[in-house]
């Protein structure tokens, strides 16, 4: 969530906003100071020069006395129309598979992300660009060394709407796969994306 | 010291002119191995050269060996080798 449009608003938290991209969330509250590399009280000329702030947003301060909070209203962290996503894997066979996740939006056209994750374990964070269309398409293969699942496997499709709020994911897909069954075009459609998103799939095998 | 290449993600048109699932750019790292420990990797992004209609094979039905392949082609391996050494030597 972005820094309020209007009314009272919270130096601590606009930093917070900077550096956890959430203006009112769960994370790191009370400790502004303990995981970070800031050494002294956060001023607002501080936030000026800060060099997380991020660089396209206009709504920031302008480095300039007098320092005003307003300067901050609508501040945000997160790209706008840029989808997050994270794909896990954790895997007990003696295979080592790997899958490969495809995310798929209409941005340029029509433009595929595919990612490789390798077992044992194994997470690939990326972003990618949001098309006009809003929709996202996430599918995952069973790909190398065959789409064949050796001792059975789960897979979870999540999602929040703000990438940024550490808040709780929604389950949106889980399948089960039993020993032999094929992972080929496995998917979960998301549709109605008006801004940015935050997906994410994890996979069990073994 | 044993070298290998590991491909990270590909970016794809879903369109492009009468081909569908065209790739343009490999993400991939360079890794230094010794006793099956990385001792040494780089990471790098590609620009694949449009694909001859002739010889084209849509992303899903790439194998890991042909980004591999198509990737080893690409890069200067021996400039890459060269600097996963550096920086075993400069920490």
């Amino acid at each position: 969530m972005a820094v309020p449009s209007s009314g009272e608003i919270s130096l601590s938290r606009i930093y917070k906003e900077i550096h956890f991209c959430e203006y009112v969330g769960t994370n790191n509250v009370g400790g502004y100071y303990s995981n970070s590399s800031v050494t002294g009280p956060i001023s607002l000329s501080g936030l000026d020069s800060d060099s997380s702030v991020r660089a396209a947003e206009t709504n920031k301060g302008d480095s300039t006395a007098p320092y005003g909070m307003s300067e901050w209203y609508e501040y945000s962290d997160w790209e706008p129309n840029t989808i997050y996503f994270r794909v896990e894997m954790s895997e007990g066979v003696p295979e080592n598979p790997t899958y490969r996740f495809q995310i798929t939006t209409s941005y340029n056209g029509g433009t595929t992300r595919t990612a490789y994750v390798y077992s044992p374990g194994g997470a690939v964070d990326g972003n990618k660009l949001l098309g006009p269309d809003t929709y996202v398409n996430v599918r995952v293969d069973r790909y190398a060394p065959d789409s064949s699942v050796q001792d059975g496997a789960e897979i979870t499709w999540f999602s929040r709407v703000d990438p940024c709020d550490s808040g709780t994911l929604t389950q949106d897909q889980a399948l089960t796969f039993t020993n032999g069954q094929s992972i080929i075009n496995e998917s979960y459609y998301y549709t109605n994306i008006e801004q940015a998103a935050y997906f994410k799939v994890v996979v069990i095998e073994g | 010291m044993e070298y290998k290449i590991r491909i990270d993600f590909t970016e794809s048109k879903d369109k492009s002119g009468e081909l569908e699932g065209v790739i343009y750019v490999i993400g991939f790292t360079y890794f230094a191995m010794e006793n099956d420990t990385i001792v040494s990797s780089v990471q790098k992004e590609i620009n694949v050269p449009k694909p001859d209609p002739n010889n084209f094979v849509p992303i899903n039905n790439v194998t890991l060996e042909m980004l591999e392949s198509w990737t080893m082609s690409i890069i200067n391996v021996e400039q890459l080798k060269r600097k996963l050494e550096w920086q075993i030597t400069n920490g």
